[in-house]
Parts: structure tokens; C-alpha cells; sequence
């Protein structure tokens, strides 16, 4: 590095320190580390921004292939809602069904990948 | 500070938000400082200025930690954590190498830095953050893990023997 050295203060004593220290940073010239630092940030959040929105994808992937597998077993979209209402009471009463626990799934993936966006976002 | 910059406290909270631009604007307003300070603790320009890096990119990581108060200050502590982990791995590999006076040539005419680079490590330490970064004793305390009267006590010897070399070199 070949900055040049700072200028000595007038006169010695604790003012001539603070003196002396500024002006060992005044010589400190901006030769593109800000840039680098700035530079640097930035990738990091797009790494973070590619591997959160990467799991969240990968997670609402399974999820939905989890769903395509228990095809046979969801009821009919019409009867949907109510099924869903006589699964959440069956579950009440101790009888889980696959559904449920599908849509909670369903539910609860969104959720986190929707937590984690925004958290990322920060 | 002039009308025309943007307000510290604003600036900052607006990159502890997240926003780059300020960030930016901060890292520039601040940079001499923190690598001045990243030099005098490792009494090396190319490690001074890792040191400062790491504390920037380690402030942005953790920018949600940050409790308000001066980014220059925050900066300046998580600097001299990153200084005391990278000290504490090269420890065992080498010596300093290309501190300041180091060379130590005859007939030159005192150099203040050397005074500093002869300083006991914990005084240089606290000179650097409280006279150099402009941090509170209490600060420098919380960043260096000592008593806060350890701190003075440090501040004190150092400056003492800071400025007798001044008064040397003005004699001189």
C-alpha cells in the first residue's frame, strides 16, 4: 500500500493524539474498498435469496407431489370443505386422517417459506 | 454534518433495515476510520484492512442484532472481536511481520507510530478504540471484555506514553 504517511501534529499532548490519529485516517484514501465491501453484501444476499427461495420451492415440490400421490384418497373438490370439517372433528376425537395432514403440510410449507422470504428480505 | 449529507441516525437505521444504498453510504463515510483502526490493533495495512472487512461484511450479516446507537461505534467493537478470532488463529503461525517501525532505522526522526506498535497490546487496544474510533470507555469495555477501570487505567498509560514520545519528537 503506498498511501502517504500523515503529517505529525503542531504541538504533543492529548489534542495532538486526536490530531495525529485523524489525520492517519484522513490519509486512509477510499481506493475501492468501499465498492468491495458493498459488492460483497450484495452477492451475499443474492446467494441467500437463491437458496431460500431454492428450498421453499423444493419443499412446496414435495408437498405437491405428496398430494398427487394420495390422489386416490382426497375426496371431491366439491365435497371438500366438508370433508375437511368431518376430518377436523374426527380428529378431535383421536382419528388422523392422510388428508389432514396433507393440507397442514400444505399449509405449514407456505407458511415457512413465506416467513423465510421475509425474513430474508431484512 | 452539512445539510446536504444524509443524517447519520437515519442512514443507519435505514441500512439496519436492509437497505443497501445506505449501507453503502455508511461504508464510505466510515471506512478510513474502521481500517485505521483494524492497522493500529494489528499494526499491519494489509491485516488492518481484512480486519475491517470482515467487521463491515460481519455488521451487515448481522445488522438485526444492531440496538441503535453509532454504526461507526458497532462497526469499531465487532472489529476488534474480528482482530482478537484472527489473532487468536495466527497465533502459532507467524510474527508480525509489517508493522510500523519495524524497521527501525538510526537518525530517523521518531515516529509516533512506533510508539503506538510499542504500546502493550491491551493499551494499544484501548488507545486505538477509545482515542482512535472515538469510543466510550464503557464501549471499549464491553468490546474488549475488561473492567471498565482496566480501560481508563489503559487509556491513561498509553496516552502517557504516547505523549512523551510527542514530546520527544518535538525536541527532536
Amino acid at each position: 500500500m503506498s498511501e502517504p504517511p500523515p503529517e505529525l501534529p503542531d504541538e504533543p499532548g492529548a489534542d495532538a493524539l486526536e490530531r495525529f490519529f485523524a489525520a492517519e485516517e484522513a490519509a486512509i484514501a477510499d481506493d475501492g474498498f468501499s465498492k468491495r465491501i458493498v459488492e460483497k453484501a450484495r452477492d451475499e444476499i443474492s446467494w441467500r435469496r437463491r437458496i431460500v427461495y431454492g428450498a421453499g420451492m423444493a419443499g412446496f415440490g414435495v408437498a405437491l407431489a405428496s398430494i398427487i400421490d394420495m390422489a386416490p384418497h382426497l375426496p371431491k373438490l366439491t365435497g371438500w370443505v366438508d370433508g375437511l370439517s368431518t376430518e377436523l372433528r374426527q380428529a378431535e376425537q383421536g382419528a388422523l386422517d392422510p388428508l389432514l395432514l396433507i393440507a397442514a403440510a400444505v399449509v405449514a410449507g407456505v407458511s415457512f417459506m413465506l416467513v423465510a422470504i421475509l425474513s430474508q428480505e431484512r | 454534518m452539512s445539510g446536504l449529507l444524509p443524517d447519520e441516525q437515519e442512514l443507519t437505521r435505514a441500512a439496519m433495515a436492509g437497505d443497501q444504498k445506505a449501507f453503502g453510504l455508511l461504508v464510505a463515510r466510515h471506512q478510513a476510520s474502521i481500517r485505521a483502526l483494524g492497522r493500529r490493533l494489528s499494526r499491519s495495512v494489509s491485516d488492518g484492512d481484512d480486519i475491517a472487512q470482515a467487521a463491515l461484511l460481519n455488521a451487515w450479516r448481522r445488522r438485526s442484532t444492531w440496538r441503535g446507537g453509532s454504526f461507526r461505534g458497532w462497526v469499531c467493537m465487532i472489529a476488534y472481536r474480528e482482530f482478537l478470532a484472527g489473532r487468536k488463529a495466527a497465533r502459532s503461525e507467524t510474527e508480525l511481520e509489517d508493522h510500523p517501525g519495524a524497521s527501525g532505522e538510526s537518525g530517523e526522526r521518531l515516529d509516533l507510530m512506533r510508539a503506538i506498535s510499542a504500546l502493550d497490546e491491551s493499551e494499544r487496544a484501548a488507545i486505538a478504540l477509545c482515542i482512535g474510533a472515538g469510543l466510550s470507555h464503557a464501549d471499549a469495555a464491553l468490546a474488549m471484555q475488561a473492567p471498565l477501570g482496566s480501560v481508563k487505567s489503559w487509556v491513561l498509560r498509553g496516552r502517557a506514553k504516547l505523549q512523551k514520545a510527542l514530546a520527544a519528537y518535538e525536541r527532536a
